[in-house]
This record gives structure tokens, C-alpha cells and sequence, in this order.
């Protein structure tokens, strides 16, 4: 069928307007948003759809809400009926075994109307601070129902036609901790689907819907189009890697990560034949969270500068086993599910890492190493919910080393919490934050390094949840690179209560208590006996080696003091390897 | 000769523009002369000794300057430190954690200024309220101070944890360091930047540091010369965030003049649009190196406190200005693969084009514009210089049109469609990205290239109306000559709005309005003649982000003002978010004072119409000009601006040359000018 082709200039002034739509969406909810895992964190994800559920546009902010917003719109579609929308309606989902994700990240959808059709659907999904879970926040690792991890709404009518439904705002009031934050962020993004819509409808009347639509099928077959060329500049073969997680934090250990890719020409099959059953605690993932999380590790080796849209993931067909940990089925449960998803991408890029040798670093701290700190705020009696991503190490490249302290791989454009701010809003004293020597992998070229974060919690006794995983499967190195130091939290260091924690729920801590959240580094690249001496020496000098780990590791001898080199050891150390 | 004046001086990358402006008159006299960037001052000593002005009958002046922006962009700063509380030296180097990319694996996060080793900690802290926990250990500052000498530091910037509620111990730090080692330039963070987030005010007093060696040596040198030759007055530098401080503030805080002279630009075009009744306005200067672009949207020129420069965070407020390498001297070359490529390098001012003959080798974009006619060889910069067509054509078959196996023609038109092509792009960034559609917008064009190019960006842009603003090759030396000084100041006062004395409100609007008097006072200026405008940063308690709400009564009635402060809040936020929550609880964090003077003695006046016909002596003759569109040459009318009269009407295909500018009319277009002298193109009918 030949089709009129729609002028450039027109093609990409629509393209860019429903990408700037998604961009006002996010300012919007960002700015009036009542929660800092909101408007500091981001963990957050809006976005423009068409009537099937497609995405047409989505603005940065959680990679991993990559393919799961849409799967939210099209449960809403089944469940309701696409004749059955009414302008001004809204409606709630949070339901793990469809939308995929866990309870605390809610996606409030509208439809959007056009003289009277409907042409799309607005999404927004964020992170609320409580959903009403045995513990405050969510995210307990001893979770094995997930009717412990709170209220799970699938297709709730929070608007019907512009007129707010009072009792289902009651339901969430009554039964969610913190229940003016969560309220205020509903409202923003409410607004923020306000926007998208008003956009939506600009865009519409400026252009007539005739040419939107062609517009979007051009925009989605283009997507397809550069993704299968991506597919095809890789060797055609089957690749396979496997990695573990420490342990679901209920009843089982050693959860394998498996992943088999087939690339034939310009098809890639990505398979978790081989992954863990379907797990006790909440380290399960919806299915459609596990797609999303395949889109990302898809998009980064493929397109990844390109604005995103369905047609980009035409080309890949995703297998996975019925009973798996990447499939959740009711009433598995799920708060912690993003773990495991930072795992599989890795694995996914190990895989790979002999196809396309020059596009894959060795493996990242792969995990956000959340912690839950709450209790009552001393200062005004009224209880509080601190809730942190930290960064990590992330791998080294083929041709330098890796970046020290970012955001795992679902997270995208994450951002830590300023100390100033925390101290402000909770009762907390951070006592350092910090570079952590010699987490990073060696190699020719170094992995990136870790953090130390310490919380101090002032006049009261919190309590803390959390989960650090990866400790015995730490980030590896490629092509001779040696693995990095893992995730741990230390309660009370070097003192006689020192404690490590690699998991934990709701446990009760002391003021005064010393948390000190310890983050992975990134794999080293190549041997490390290749680093040039100067590189080496430049480390410990800047302190992110020590002369003991250059000696060790890299085979260099160093003064600890005056950080100089002493040559014959040096070249005795490296030769013997 | 004694007529008084104001002098507005832009620094360009490969002009330096000077416009004079008559106080008595208004009339401006405008000159350009190369930049010198061994010794910027020599440029400047050439503009000032070749007109017939004196300085010391100067009253005011001016200038913009990308001194220090250069010294960032190239890394050609200081050697430095940074002070910073213990346990937190590496938050500079972590900085947000976050991926702006995110889907990109290789994702590199801005390189702090200041390597670890020279990162130094010292035991002081504060809480979130200001109040000390623990003092300042004056000890280990001093061991700091002997590691600096050794190490042989320039520039040191000292940042603390909650300095923007209390400077006490990062004040002391800097009077230690102007004590025991007064060679050494020092910044604290506190004087720069009252709000919280210690990465960003990091970045921003790290920057600062690092270009204020430079950005001092230069303003120095300038001012001991202009004092020299007899300037009796306060000299002024050009801020980012458009208005004027001191050349004294501006040597303590550079970071807020980093983008003078793009900021100068966009405030002169927003006051063009507000001369016009026009409020939406696209600001398009385009030099010798550079093409700076800026936007005014619904009469609101973008300024913000988020800016980020090459990813690194400047948190002082900043016209929002989009900044591509595409200007006159931008270099055509061919890549490997034979294609075409223009820019962003740049034969600067030395050797410039090679129609210059100062010996330059590389085409250019000027050249280009020689070569299709749209340049008269014998006319540039008011016939001052000549250029080397012979000279152009000659390099252009030889480097560019043979290997491409194309007409000399079609090279230089080609070299004009790609650069024209980069700064479409530079345009849709501001505009198409935004949702915005540029055919809602005026094209307001200067700069020496800018109106060579204006009518071709219009036609591609589907923008249906070009301004030729007055003095437009020297536009942005105009805006700055013509500016006012400004101060913003902010002081954070947090907590809930119910909860707030108003005597608490009038001690701390006292204390700004103190140091605005104090400032302005450095600055010559009593405060009489100080205008003020109050301001409160309001939020739903809970939320993160503010609104800022004005006080616009009387200081008098502030109680009465004050308990309506609220659903001012609700009203705005409704506005900008499109909802609000009437009845929760608000909270108040920042009180901000805005204080401007005007020292600039001259108005823009409106000139009779004299009609539709140029004056005879107005027309200079013939040019044979190449079209795009047309595809072919045609006889273009050529006009000498300056003495075109307001009402005249010119249709296209014509040439205007100016001094500093020459705009190319096309052969659809149509020009008139107003009862300013600035020069309206449209379409014809």
C-alpha cells in the first residue's frame, strides 16, 4: 500500500511537540509534588499514548517504567471497554500482575478526547510514599503474600467524567500512612494529566487528526525501522549469561539470573529459560515489568538516543517461563521487584559482551540499595518515611575507566537527596558521603567506586528496612577485569555493635545507632597488571586506590606516604603474573 | 570637542563593538574593530582612540564580556582547592548520582574542576537550622593554608554545609585566607548563593573560583586603563541575568557574568518586542564565532536559576540563551567521506576570512556571502576595510568546489545552506522542542552576520516577520549601553506560613533592603534612586518547589498584604500547575528583594514618517545577488541604512548595508521602517 508521505519539517515539529507534551507533564508533577522520591528522586515516569495503548512519547526520568505504562493502559482498556470512557474520566491501576510493578508506584490514566473520539490516553506513574503495607513504605524483604505489601487497585474510577469519586478517595485516605503526601501527589498527577491532554489536543487541532495519526505511524515505523538496523550490524548467533542473587529474604538462595539471545538477522529472542521459580519473598516481577526492564537493556545497546516509541521495540520477542520470578503470579509478592530486574539487564549485556565486544562494560553495582528509615519526627511528634536510592560503582569501558557513584541501570535520571534537604526534613545528621576506596574492580581500566553514606538518627529510635543485594555474586569485570566490592549496610562500624545488614524489615534501631550504607563499585576492564604505572600511582594520590591494593591488584609498588614508585619491586610484582 | 555620552562595548569572539551614545541626542554612533584575544584591552583601545569621543566626557560605561566563559569552556583557570566540610569533600565529584542519558551505558558525569587531592576537609558543622554543632577548627585550616602554598594554588573555593543559613565559618575561613595568604583568590559560597543544595552551590562557587583570576586580571587591566584616559566614573559589567553590576562586584562574582554578552542580546530584543507591541520575540545574534539564541515568550524573557553549563550547575539566575559554534568566521571543510561541513571552528578575528587577507587559508562563512554577492567588496565595515574577492574564489575552487566537483557557486551556496541548516536547529531547540511553533514569533536579528542570514532562517522557519533592530551589528554593545543596574537578593526564612510574625517579615526585608542600599552604595548609587520589588517564595507544606508570589503594596500595609499572601499563593499555583489546594497548610521559604537603578540618561525616541520613498542619496546602486530560492543571481537594490528615513519602503530583492551589518533582503520580502529606525521585513502580499 503506498501512503502519502507527510513533509519533514511537519513529521518532526509533531514528533517534537508530543515529546515536549511528556517534558511539561514531568515539570508539572515534579513541581507540585508533595514527596522527594518525587521531585528530588524522579522516581516517577509520564507519558502520551495512543488509543491501543502505544506509546507515542515519554519524558526521562525511570527508565524501567519503560513498557510497563502502556501495559497499565491496556489492562484499563480490557477492563473498562474502549467504548465505555467518558471525557474527563481517570482512573487508578497499581496491580503488580498487570501493570507489573509494586504496589507503591501508581499509575493514574486518563483518556483523551478529540471532537468527541478518543484518540489516546495520558499515564503518569509514581512512587507514593505508603500504600498501607505491614511496614511503613513498602519494600520488606520477609514479605510472602502481597496482601502484606498493601491496597492493590486495578481500574478504579477515580474521576467519572469530571466528578471526583468521594469514596474511593476516602478508601486511600483511610487506609495509607502519610495520607497528605500521598493525596498531594495524586493531585499533581492529576494535573500533570491535565496537561498531557491539553497538549494532546493542541497538538490535534493544529494539525487535524489525519495528519497526527499518519504522523504516529510514521514515527512508530521509523522507530522499528532504526531498531532492526541496530539488530542487524550484530553478529547473527545465540549468546547466553548467568548471574545470582544472594537470596529471595524469606526461604531461598542462590536465585539464578538466566538469559539465552538469539540474534537472525534483524530479529533479536531474548529467553529467561533457566531463571528462578517463581520466589517466597518479594523479589517477584510482573511479567510486564520484566518486559520493560528488557526494553532498557534493548534500548541501551541499540537506539539509545533516540526519543522513545513503540515502534523501537517491534523487532524483539521476549520468552519467558511460566513459573519464574520474573512472571509473578497472584498472590506472589513484589515490593522488592526492582532488584532483581537491575540483575537481568546486566546479564543481558554479559551476554553480549562477545558480540559487540566495544558497546558493553563490565558489570555495575546493579542494585539502588534503597533504605527505609521511619519513625516519629521528635521535632514534631508526627511520623516520617525517609526513603533513599543510592548510586554505585558502574563498570569500566573498553577504553576508560568507569564512572564512580551513579544510578543503577533502571534508574535513570535518579537523583540522590541533597544532605542539606535531609536534614531539614528528617532527623537525621549525615555524617559523611564519601568516595569508598577500592571498591571499584581492577583492570587495565578500573571500575567505578562506591559510597559511604552515613545516617545518624537524632533524638528518637528509628527503625530501618532495607536490601543490599549482590553480596555473593558481586559486579564482574570482563576480558580479565577483576570484580568489585559489593553492597553491604554496616550498623554501628568499628565499634562492639558493629552489625552487618544485607536485608532487613522494619528492624528497630537506637538514636545514636551509626548507619552506614555501603555501595558496590563497578567490574574492572582487562588485566589490571596492563594499567600503566602512571594511572596507578594517579589513584592513590587521589585516594581512590590504596598502596595496598596497588600493590595487590595492580602489581605496583607504592609508598603509602610520598606516593613514590618503587620501579624494581614493581616490575618483580608484574612479572610474576 | 565636549558632548557627554554613554559608551556600551560588547567583547565578541572576533569583534569588539562599541556604541556611543550621544546624551543630549540620543543619537548613537557605532564602531567594531577586531578582537585581540592576547590583550583584549588593545581592541578596545583601538575602538575608544579612533572615535572623536574623550572619556572623560564619558558619564557611563558598559560592556559584556565572554572573558569568562572562555576561561571555563576552555579549562584555562586557575590552579585550585576547594574547602569543604568533613566527610563530604567528594560530594562535588558524586553530584547528583543521576544519568541524563539514561539509556546510555557510556554516560560520563561532568568532570569536577577540582581534583580529589586538592579537595580539603576541615572539622565545622551546622544544622538545618544554621546553629554551630560543631565551631570551626582554626588549626586545621592553617595546616590547609600551608598545603595550598606548597601546592602552589591560585584560586580556592570554600563551601560549607548550611552556609546559606549562616556564612559565620566560611567568612572566617576567607579572612584567614586573605590573612596568611593574601595572593590566594578565595570564594565562599554564601556570597554568591543563599539557597540550599550543596552540589549545586558547590559547582557554582568552584566555578566562580576557578574564572576569577582571569576575569580579575582582565577587569583590572580595563579599568586602570580607561581610568588612565580620564573615565571619572563607576565602569559596569553586563550580568547573565541581563542588568548591570559594577566592574568591582563583577571581579568578586564573576559566575554571575559568565553569560554577559548573549544575555545582553536577549534583553536588548525583548525591549525591541516591548518598543513593538510584539510579545513573543526569538533573539538571533549571529558574530563572527558564535550564534547565540535566545526566547520571549508571551512578554516573558526565560531567566533561570537552574542553568547548567557543559552539565555543571550554575545556581545564579541566567537568561536562557541556546549557543551554538555557527558565526560569520565559521570554517567550511570537507570530512572524510567528501561531505560538506561548516564550523564550529572558527578563523576568529586573527588571521579571519580569507577574503580578509590577513592571511587566512579557510573559507568561511563570510566569504561565502562575498562570493554570492551579498557582500560589496569595497563597502565593509563603511568602506574601512576592502575585501580580497580574487583572493576568496581563488581558495574556494581550490579547497571546497573542485574536490566536490561543484561551481564555485554552488560551493559557496552550499556552505550558506549547511550553517543556515545548524541554526534552524538552534531555533526549533527553543522553539518546535518546546511545543512552541516559531511561525507565533518575530525574528529579531543582529549581530554582524545575523541580518545576512535573517531572511533565509525566516523563510525556513516559517516566521513571517524579521526585525532589523537599530545598530543591529553592535546590538547587544546597545542593549548593555542602555541597561540598568540590578541586584537580586533572597534570604531563606522557613517555616510555615500561619507561623510567620510579621516583624520577623519586616526585620528581614530590612536586612535585604540594607544590603541592597550597601551594594548599591559600592556602586555610586544612593538609595533614593534605588526601585525595589518584593517578592515571597511560597509552597504547600510537603512540597519541594515554590512559587514565587510579589509584594507589590506598600511597606506600610505588609500586615494587611501579608493575610492575603495565601490565596495570592493558591491563584498563582492554579495558574502555573493548573490546580492548588486552597484550604492546606503553606509554608514560606524565601523572601527576595530585586533592586534596580537606572543610570543610563537615554531614551529611544520615535522619529517622524517622512514616506514611503528612500531619499536618493540613500542608494548606493547595483549588486548582483545569488538567491537560494531562485536558484540563480538577480539585480539587488543596495541602500545605505543609516540614512534611510522612518516610513521608507523597500522591496526585495535588496541590500542594506549598515556599519557592522549588512542584511539581505529577499526577492519575496518586503522591508519598512519604523519611527525608530528599525528595520520590519514581511512577506509581499
Amino acid at each position: 500500500m503506498s501512503k502519502q508521505v507527510l513533509d519533514p519539517v511537519t513529521l518532526e515539529i509533531i514528533q517534537h511537540g508530543f515529546v515536549a507534551a511528556a517534558d511539561e507533564m514531568k515539570i508539572n508533577l515534579m513541581r507540585t509534588s508533595y514527596n522527594p522520591i518525587i521531585y528530588e528522586v524522579l522516581d516517577f515516569s509520564v507519558g502520551l499514548f495512543d488509543s491501543q495503548g502505544q506509546i507515542i512519547s515519554q519524558a526521562s526520568g525511570l527508565p524501567i517504567f519503560l513498557g510497563n505504562l502502556g501495559e497499565a493502559i491496556k489492562t484499563v482498556i480490557r477492563d473498562i471497554g474502549l467504548d465505555n470512557f467518558a471525557e474527563g474520566d481517570i482512573y487508578m491501576i497499581n496491580d503488580t500482575y498487570t501493570s507489573g510493578t509494586h504496589l507503591n508506584d501508581m499509575t493514574v490514566i486518563s483518556p483523551v478526547f478529540y471532537q468527541k473520539d478518543l484518540v489516546g490516553f495520558t499515564a503518569s506513574r509514581a512512587h507514593w510514599l505508603d500504600m498501607g503495607s505491614k511496614d511503613p513504605g513498602g519494600w520488606s524483604p520477609d514479605a510472602t503474600e502481597i496482601y502484606q505489601e498493601g491496597l492493590r487497585f486495578r481500574s478504579i474510577q477515580l474521576y467519572d467524567a469530571g466528578e471526583e469519586n468521594n469514596s474511593v478517595m476516602r478508601i486511600l485516605k483511610d487506609n495509607v500512612r502519610m495520607s497528605e503526601s500521598v493525596m498531594g501527589d495524586l493531585r499533581a498527577q492529576i494535573a500533570a494529566g491535565r496537561t498531557g491532554e491539553r497538549r494532546f489536543q493542541h497538538i490535534l487541532s493544529k494539525f487535524g487528526p489525519e495528519t497526527v495519526l499518519e504522523a504516529l505511524d510514521e514515527m512508530m515505523a521509523e522507530g522499528e525501522k532504526t531498531a532492526e538496523a541496530a539488530i542487524a550490524e550484530m553478529p547473527d548467533g545465540n549468546y547466553q549469561a548467568e548471574a545470582f542473587l544472594d537470596d529471595d529474604g524469606v526461604a531461598m538462595d542462590n536465585l539464578p539470573v538466566k538469559v539465552q539471545i538469539t540474534i537472525a538477522g534483524d530479529r533479536m529472542t531474548i529467553d529467561l529459560e533457566g531463571s528462578s521459580p517463581q520466589t517466597t519473598g518479594p523479589v517477584n516481577c510482573g511479567l510486564a515489568a520484566t518486559i520493560s526492564a528488557i526494553r532498557v537493556a534493548f534500548k541501551a545497546v541499540t537506539t539509545p538516543f533516540a526519543p522513545v516509541n513503540e515502534g523501537h521495540f517491534a523487532p524483539i520477542e521476549i520468552k519467558v517461563p511460566e513459573d519464574c520470578m520474573f512472571n509473578a503470579k497472584k498472590p506472589a509478592p513484589s515490593g522488592v521487584y526492582g532488584l532483581p530486574l537491575m540483575t537481568l539487564c546486566d546479564v543481558i549485556f554479559k551476554a553480549l559482551a562477545d558480540a559487540i565486544p566495544d558497546r558493553i562494560p563490565a558489570s555495575h553495582y546493579a542494585d539502588v540499595c534503597a533504605i527505609f528509615l521511619f519513625g516519629e519526627d521528635p521535632r514534631t511528634g508526627n511520623p516520617y518515611l525517609h526513603v533513599e536510592p543510592e548510586g554505585g560503582g558502574w563498570g569500566a569501558c573498553p577504553n576508560r575507566d568507569g564512572e564512580n557513584v551513579m544510578i543503577a541501570i533502571a534508574d535513570g535520571d535518579t537523583r540522590n537527596i541533597p544532605v542539606e534537604v535531609i536534614e531539614n526534613r528528617y532527623p537525621y545528621r549525615i555524617e559523611r558521603y564519601a568516595l569508598r576506596t577500592d571498591s571499584g574492580g581492577p583492570g587495565r581500566y578500573r571500575g567505578g567506586l562506591g559510597h559511604y553514606r552515613d545516617y545518624l538518627p537524632l533524638d528518637h529510635d528509628p527503625s530501618l528496612t532495607t536490601t543490599q543485594e549482590r553480596s555473593k555474586c558481586p559486579p564482574w569485570g570482563l576480558h580479565g577485569g577483576q570484580e568489585a566490592d559489593y553492597n553491604t549496610l554496616i550498623v554501628n562500624p568499628g565499634t562492639d555493635q558493629e552489625e552487618q545488614i544485607q536485608k532487613c524489615a522494619a528492624k528497630p534501631l537506637q538514636e545514636g545507632d551509626l548507619i552506614s550504607v555501603r555501595t558496590g563499585g563497578g567490574g574492572g576492564y582487562g588485566n589490571p597488571h596492563d594499567r600503566p604505572v602512571a594511572e596507578v600511582k594517579a589513584d592513590v594520590i587521589k585516594g581512590y586506590v590504596s598502596a595496598e591494593a596497588a600493590r595487590e591488584d595492580y602489581g605496583v609498588a607504592i609508598d603509602p606516604e610520598t606516593c613514590e614508585i618503587d620501579r624494581d619491586k614493581t616490575a618483580e610484582l608484574r612479572d610474576m603474573s | 570637542m565636549s558632548k557627554k555620552f554613554q559608551l556600551g562595548i560588547d567583547i565578541g569572539g572576533t569583534f569588539t563593538d562599541f556604541v556611543f551614545i550621544d546624551e543630549a541626542t540620543g543619537e548613537v554612533q557605532l564602531d567594531k574593530t577586531p578582537t585581540t584575544p592576547e590583550n583584549l584591552w588593545e581592541g578596545i583601545a583601538a575602538g575608544i582612540k579612533s572615535s572623536d569621543y574623550d572619556l572623560s566626557d564619558c558619564s557611563l560605561l558598559a560592556h559584556g564580556t565572554t572573558i569568562g566563559l572562555n576561561a571555563f569552556l576552555e579549562r584555562k583557570g586557575g590552579k585550585m582547592a576547594l574547602i569543604t566540610t568533613r566527610g563530604f569533600r567528594d560530594v562535588y565529584e558524586i553530584g547528583r548520582h543521576n544519568r541524563v542519558e539514561m539509556y546510555d551505558l557510556f554516560y560520563q558525569k561532568p568532570k569536577p574542576l577540582i581534583s580529589r587531592e586538592y579537595r580539603f576537609e576541615v572539622t565545622e558543622r551546622l544544622d538545618a537550622n544554621g546553629d554551630v554543632i560543631e565551631p570551626l577548627v582554626e588549626e586545621e585550616v592553617l595546616e590547609i593554608i600551608k598545603q595550598l602554598k606548597e601546592n602552589e594554588i591560585e584560586s580556592v573555593a570554600v563551601c560549607f554545609l548550611h552556609s546559606y543559613l549562616n556564612p559565620d565559618h566560611e567568612e572566617r575561613v576567607r579572612m584567614m585566607l586573605e590573612k596568611h595568604c593574601p595572593e590566594i583568590f578565595t570564594t565562599i559560597s554564601s556570597e554568591l548563593v543563599r539557597e540550599w543544595r550543596e552540589y549545586e552551590r558547590t559547582s557554582t562557587t568552584a566555578i566562580n573560583a576557578y574564572i576569577k583570576p582571569v576575569v580579575k586580571n582582565f577587569l583590572d587591566q580595563i579599568s586602570q586603563e580607561f581610568e588612565n584616559r580620564g573615565y571619572q566614573h563607576s565602569f559596569y559589567v553586563n550580568q547573565s541575568s541581563g542588568g548591570l553590576i559594577s566592574a568591582n562586584l563583577a571581579r568578586e562574582k564573576p559566575v554571575n557574568t559568565i553569560m554577559s554578552g548573549p544575555a545582553g542580546g536577549a534583553v536588548a530584543s525583548a525591549k525591541i518586542g516591548e518598543l513593538l507591541d510584539e510579545d513573543n520575540i526569538i533573539s538571533f545574534d549571529m558574530g563572527g564565532t558564535s550564534c547565540d539564541v535566545s526566547l520571549t515568550y508571551e512578554g516573558i524573557t526565560s531567566v533561570t536559576v537552574e542553568s547548567k553549563i557543559e552539565e555543571h550547575p550554575v545556581m545564579v539566575p541566567m537568561v536562557e540563551v541556546h549557543s551554538i559554534g555557527a558565526g560569520g568566521g565559521s570554517i567550511a571543510w570537507l570530512n572524510e567521506n567528501s561531505r560538506l561541513k561548516v564550523g564550529p571552528q572558527s578563523a576568529g578575528a586573527e588571521p579571519g576570512p580569507v577574503c580578509y587577507d590577513r592571511g587566512g587559508q579557510d573559507i568561511t562563512v563570510t566569504d561565502a556571502n562575498l562570493l554570492l554577492g551579498r557582500l560589496d567588496p569595497d563597502r565593509f565595515l563603511g568602506g574601512r576595510m576592502s575585501l580580497n574577492q580574487e583572493k576568496a574564489a581563488a581558495i574556494i575552487d581550490k579547497k571546497l568546489a573542485d574536490p566536490l566537483g561543484l561551481s564555485q557557486t554552488e560551493a559557496a551556496a552550499g556552505i550558506i545552506k549547511v550553517i543556515n541548516t545548524k541554526m534552524a536547529h538552534a531555533i526549533r531547540a527553543l522553539t518546535v522542542e518546546r511545543g512552541l511553533h516559531p511561525n507565533e514569533f518575530t525574528l529579531v536579528a543582529f549581530g554582524g552576520a545575523g541580518p545576512l542570514h535573517a531572511c533565509e532562517m525566516a523563510e525556513e522557519m516559517e516566521i513571517p516577520r524579521v526585525v532589523i533592530p537599530v545598530a543591529s551589528g553592535q546590538f547587544s554593545a546597545l542593549g548593555i549601553g542602555l541597561s540598568e543596574l540590578r541586584q537580586d537578593f533572597s534570604r531563606p526564612v522557613i517555616r510555615p506560613l500561619k507561623a510567620v510574625e510579621i516583624a520577623d517579615v519586616n526585620q528581614v526585608l530590612d536586612g535585604l533592603q540594607q544590603e541592597a542600599n550597601d551594594i548599591f552604595s559600592r556602586q555610586g548609587i544612593g538609595p533614593e534612586e534605588l526601585n525595589t520589588e518584593l517578592a515571597a517564595d511560597l509552597r504547600y507544606l510537603g512540597q519541594e518547589y515554590t512559587v514565587t508570589v510579589p509584594i507589590t503594596g506598600d511597606r506600610d500595609e505588609l500586615k494587611a498584604e501579608w493575610q492575603e499572601l495565601g490565596s495570592k499563593f493558591d491563584d498563582f499555583h492554579h495558574r502555573i500547575y493548573g490546580h492548588s489546594a486552597e484550604g492546606e497548610p503553606k509554608e514560606l521559604i524565601n523572601l527576595r528583594l530585586k533592586a534596580t537603578a537606572e543610570v543610563s540618561q537615554v531614551k529611544l525616541e520615535k522619529h517622524q514618517d517622512e514616506g514611503e520613498k528612500p531619499p536618493a542619496e540613500a542608494y548606493l546602486g547595483e549588486l548582483e545577488t545569488y538567491f537560494a530560492g531562485e536558484d540563480r543571481y538577480l539585480a539587488s537594490n543596495c541602500y545605505r541604512r543609516e540614512l534611510l528615513k522612518p516610513g521608507n519602503r523597500i522591496s526585495g530583492p535588496a541590500i542594506i548595508e549598515e556599519f557592522g551589518s549588512t542584511a539581505v533582503l529577499s526577492p519575496d520580502w518586503q522591508l519598512e521602517v519604523d519611527s525608530f529606525g528599525n528595520l520590519i521585513f514581511s512577506r509581499k502580499e
